[in-house]
């Protein structure tokens, strides 16, 4: 049974009268000061949302900032505006900060759609000059209508859709060319290693990266995020998370080009083992271990994007389109047999020697997991290739 | 980058000191022990003090190299137990876990650390994993056969022995090294002989102890314990058993103990149904005592944990309770127990065990909680003193009181009102000093060979010890003036599933369904009153609540928080609706009421209430219970409906005309209807006022969640 949450208003439209009384009329301070003090008691009911939170701080400023022209001490006003916006970035961007590394204020700031001047201000503010009244003045202005664009009228109005989207999660697919274009080159000519080693490790990371950016745009697509989530669904929430930014990952390796070459003469598999051949495996085991480690579930999600793939009808329209991913035209994924087979080697390289565990218990267990995942997707038309389990 | 954490890990595990290793153990415990016997030694304990301060100096000083060890998860602990805080990082894997939480940044401000080991000591792994592997331990070795050792009891017989007649009993014999775990509620008299419970020798006599045993918590053993005089009278034993017990042999009664405690787990389902058997336990016994609401627990699975005394504990608690038999009843020195200690040592354990063991010596022992977060015998947010004359057996929400003395605070942690929160310790202690420990020579107590003179006390410290809670720990020790402070290093290993944030929950919820019996005021003043069931037929928004008019029963309405100066008195009625106030008590000019009243706003709703008013002082005043405001009308004048377990005799004789609100909450749970899924109080969900199903929209829509254990790149 999932609990609700505490809310400080009786019903809706209590907020809705608040966000008329800062928004409607931007001279109206007396109603203004209304909302301040509606806010403020309901900061004593209970936890607020953060936004709501930011609103009152930054509202308080504003009315005290207009009332009082020529005041004694600018100084005062100019530190009140500083905390409450580095409080308002601070306080949107860190949920977001989900693994054990830092990730940039910036690159979060961009995907929650915060305009980046804010994120400026904000470092200035903590570590630099305090920011002049002007720039401080404007910036706030800037964060009320950002609050009530991003959090009033989505919260006042839930079927609405969001008024600005979220920018779509950024492409996969270069980086992995990229990757590809690395790797060629050494396993190629070995003695070439250490020169591309720097480059090597940093495309590695651009594409943990870009798993790291996937979780945060699974964070605003799926928007279940529950505010009182008070650690006990916590897991549950971070599995999503990254189960959803691996199936993303998976979709790009299954392209053709990715983990299936896009010369078919290459897609020849060695048959005993059952496995891609030589020169693929050199080419993307690396890249797999790497991610493995950092996202052990990886193996078990690409496994099941395999088989799904494999099951799936060759001319229907794939499930990434309607997602945020710029995927590729439709047409290039109009497959062959040979895509097929490979695509099944490398589900059995997953199975047999793909984690390296040297566990054969582990590895039967595993054959079993896919074995009834293939049978249940096969049903009663049986059509591919039952090779996969010779 | 992963294995680089690794291998460094590795690598300065072979640098860094290993961890001491375990003492000799004659026993073997599960390894829980184990792991508390490394790393923590002794308490320090002095049984008289003529100068504590001296003691505690020692202490300090005498602390091991291997504290560095207790702080790394007692840091993780903080993190997780913290209100506001949301442990995002706790569910990464194990393997993931390599990294340590950013300790060397937040320990600059613990001066117990000042020139202890090298940082990379916080790497170390924990020195004993949880025994998942091992075989179950086998907790009961009793074996009930009828006619032998396992009797039924007729209602005459307990009438003949001056006990209950109207529940059914059962007669237990345990001989040498029987051991017996029982789950869920029952009454346990000893007849004759001796047994062990929670670490407590019990001595004969016809009075029951109630015993709470839900899963959630470690169940408490009954152990055979040899030893105890067989001078002792058997007259408590119909005769009709004397020929089925041997010399040696404890005799003990078990008795079907209802309070409509279970019903809880309906209130607060996170707790449901811990008070009977998960069915892998029904089905690992097939032993029924015929006790209704008693269970027969005969291993141990990850969901019931005995009760562990850990061996430096029953040395520490030994010294200190038998220290006095060579001394006469008529040693009147100060009897103060402090139990100090980081998060998740045992301290609230030790503290109840110690005083369970105290009350063998005295007719009454005093206890103080200065945990806001995990009281003993209130709900959160209240320092209180309770003065007990029967040991409890169960944890904390099995026994919430009326406390004889208690101040509000209104937070499950003095962060926000420090010096409050000292000066309501402080007040306390003054009433312990003055008033409690020496009464017992003033009303006529009678003779039971345990000593009545003097009330010894035991104070149970909190668990926030850095920073500016070191400070207050200090500060609380200086009013206490303890004799002796037990100290722990080491955390004890985390049992269960539940945090402390719902065993708060619970406890709260617990308070308010719980019924006090009504005695009249002035007779039960003396031990406070403890709760004998709980009723949890009607969900709070059900119950029939006082009503209050705000202008002529209420002096005065404070909020007391952060930010909360900045409720304007036309706002009043919003923030008090829903709210968990405090009940207080105020001396006669403790608040300045006059220059309160003038400075009120014009649109006077008849809720007294002035901005920025300070709490009363806790001098001038005291909070017998805690209430919960159900609803507030706008018109003035403003009445409330109020619950609160404060039985009516008690608010008639002295009526509380102060609320105090604070930061403290009613858990979401309370504000439920368990009678139907989808609705409150006939209320569809979609319309429930306060509350709200669903996923939240807009972003910034959640509460503020706090990281701090983020790493930089980097910085491994």
């Amino acid at each position: 049974m999932r609990l609700p949450r505490r809310v400080p208003w009786s019903s809706i439209t209590e907020l809705d009268q608040v966000c008329s009384w800062i928004y409607s009329d931007g001279n109206d301070t007396e109603a203004k000061v209304q909302a301040i003090q509606r806010l403020s008691a309901w900061k004593a009911i209970t936890t607020l949302p953060h936004a709501l939170e930011s609103t009152l701080a930054i509202l308080t400023v504003i009315v005290q900032d207009t009332a009082q022209e020529g005041s004694s001490s600018y100084l005062l006003t100019r530190q009140a505006y500083a905390s409450a916006l580095i409080r308002l970035v601070n306080g949107l961007v860190d949920p977001l900060q989900l693994g054990a590394y830092a990730r940039s204020i910036a690159s979060i700031a961009a995907q929650l759609g915060l305009p980046a001047w804010l994120v400026e201000l904000r470092h200035a503010a903590t570590h630099e000059d305090l920011p002049s009244l002007e720039l401080l003045r404007e910036a706030s202005r800037e964060a009320m209508v950002w609050l009530l664009n991003n959090y009033f009228i989505p919260a006042l109005n839930p079927s609405a859709p969001l008024k600005t989207r979220a920018p779509p999660l950024r492409p996969l697919s270069p980086l992995l060319s990229q990757y590809k274009g690395i790797l060629k080159i050494t396993t190629r000519d070995a003695s070439l290693r250490s020169q591309y080693k720097a480059e090597t490790s940093q495309v590695l990371r651009d594409i943990e990266r870009w798993v790291a950016e996937a979780k945060v745009a699974a964070d605003i697509s799926a928007a279940t995020l529950e505010w009182d989530s008070s650690g006990v669904d916590g897991p549950e929430l971070e599995d999503t998370r990254a189960r959803w930014a691996l199936d993303r990952l998976c979709d790009v390796l299954l392209e053709k080009g990715g983990l299936v070459p896009l010369s078919k003469k290459k897609r020849v598999v060695s048959t005993n083992p059952f496995q891609p051949s030589a020169s693929i495996l050199t080419i993307w085991t690396p890249l797999l271990a790497h991610l493995h480690a950092l996202h052990p579930s990886l193996q078990h999600v690409l496994l099941y994007r395999i088989i799904s793939t494999l099951l799936s009808n060759p001319m229907a329209p794939d499930s990434t389109t309607e997602l945020e991913t710029i995927s590729l035209d439709a047409t290039d994924r109009l497959r062959d047999p040979s895509y097929d087979m490979c695509l099944a080697s490398w589900a059995f390289w997953l199975i047999s020697s793909g984690s390296g565990s040297a566990d054969p218990d582990d590895e039967m267990a595993k054959m079993e997991e896919a074995a009834v995942a293939l049978v249940t997707g096969l049903g009663p038309s049986v059509r591919v290739d039952t090779d996969l389990r010779a | 980058m992963l294995s680089a954490v690794a291998a460094r890990k590795a690598r300065l595990q072979q640098t860094a000191p290993p961890p001491e290793p375990p003492r000799a153990q004659s026993s073997p415990p599960s390894s829980e022990a184990e792991d508390v016997h490394a790393h923590a030694k002794p308490p320090k304990r002095k049984s008289s003090a003529p100068a504590p301060k001296a003691a505690r100096k020692k202490r300090r000083v005498n602390r091991p190299q291997d504290t560095k060890l207790g702080r790394y998860f007692t840091e993780k602990d903080g993190f997780k137990e913290q209100q506001d805080v949301i442990a995002v990082a706790d569910d990464d894997s194990d393997e993931e876990r390599a990294w340590s939480p950013s300790a060397p940044f937040q320990d600059s401000s613990d001066e117990e650390d000042a020139g202890a080991t090298p940082d990379f000591a916080v790497l170390n792994p924990p020195a004993a994993p949880l025994p998942a592997e091992e075989p179950p331990q086998i907790l009961s070795t009793f074996r009930p056969i009828l006619g032998q050792n396992f009797f039924h009891v007729p209602q005459e017989e307990l009438e003949a022995i001056g006990m209950s007649p109207l529940s059914p009993t059962k007669l237990l014999v345990l001989r040498s090294s029987d051991r017996l775990a029982l789950l869920g509620t029952y009454s346990l008299a000893l007849l004759r002989g001796a047994v062990r419970l929670n670490g407590v020798q019990l001595t004969p006599s016809p009075h029951a102890h109630p015993v709470f045993s839900p899963r959630s918590s470690p169940l408490p053993v009954i152990e055979y314990a040899p030893g105890a005089q067989d001078s002792e009278p058997t007259t408590l034993l119909p005769s009709r058993f004397v020929g089925a017990v041997t010399p040696g042999d404890a005799v003990v009664l078990l008795q079907e103990l209802r309070t409509g405690v279970e019903g809880l787990g309906r209130v607060c389902r996170t707790f449901e149904d811990v008070f009977s058997p998960t069915r892998w336990q029904k089905n690992q016994s097939t032993i029924d005592l015929g006790l209704q609401g008693v269970h027969y627990v005969t291993l141990q699975s990850a969901d019931s944990q005995p009760f562990l005394l850990p061996r430096s504990w029953e040395r520490a608690l030994d010294a200190v309770c038998s220290a006095g038999d060579s001394t006469s009843a008529t040693d009147l020195s100060r009897q103060v127990f402090a139990v100090h200690g980081a998060k998740k040592t045992g301290k609230s354990t030790l503290a109840r065990t110690l005083v369970n063991r105290l009350l063998a010596r005295y007719q009454r022992v005093a206890f103080l909680e200065c945990d806001l977060g995990q009281s003993e015998f209130t709900p959160g947010g209240m320092v209180a003193l309770n003065i007990l004359d029967a040991p409890v057996f169960g944890p904390p929400f099995t026994h919430p009181s009326i406390p004889h003395h208690a101040h509000y605070i209104g937070a499950t942690t003095p962060r926000n009102c420090p010096s409050q929160y000292l000066e309501a310790i402080s007040a306390l202690m003054q009433t312990y000093n003055i008033d409690v420990q020496y009464a017992s020579q003033l009303d006529g107590q009678t003779d039971d060979g345990r000593i009545a003179e003097i009330i010894p006390l035991v104070v149970n410290m909190m668990g926030w010890t850095k920073g500016l809670g070191a400070d207050l720990s200090r500060k609380i020790l200086d009013i206490a003036q303890p004799s002796v402070v037990f100290d722990f290093e080491a955390p004890q290993p985390e049992n269960g599933w539940y945090t402390p944030a719902d065993h708060r929950t619970l406890s709260i919820l617990s308070y308010f369904h719980a019924v006090f019996p009504s005695a009249p005021p002035l007779a039960s003043e003396s031990a406070g009153i403890y709760a004998t069931s709980w009723n949890t037929s009607l969900p709070l928004c059900a119950q029939h609540p006082y009503e209050l008019t705000s202008d002529t029963a209420l002096d005065s309405v404070i909020l007391s928080g952060p930010g909360f100066e900045d409720v304007v008195p036309s706002e009043v009625h919003h923030v008090l609706n829903g709210a968990v106030v405090g009940l207080v008590r105020c001396e006669p000019g403790a608040l300045d009421l006059e220059t309160a009243s003038s400075a009120r706003g014009i649109p006077y709703t008849g809720i007294p209430y002035t901005r920025g008013m300070p709490p009363p002082p806790p001098s001038a005043s005291s909070c017998p219970a805690l209430a919960l405001v159900r609803s507030t009308s706008s018109a003035a004048p403003a009445r409330l409906h109020v619950l609160t377990p404060l039985p009516p005799a008690h608010l008639a004789a002295a009526p509380p005309r102060v609320l105090v609100k604070g930061e403290l909450e009613l858990p979401v749970w309370g504000m439920l209807d368990f009678r139907t899924e989808d609705a409150v109080a006939g209320v569809e969900r979609a319309r429930v006022p306060f509350l709200r199903w669903g996923k939240t929209e807009g972003t910034g829509g959640e509460r503020r969640r706090v990281r701090r254990n983020l790493m930089r790149r980097g910085q491994q």
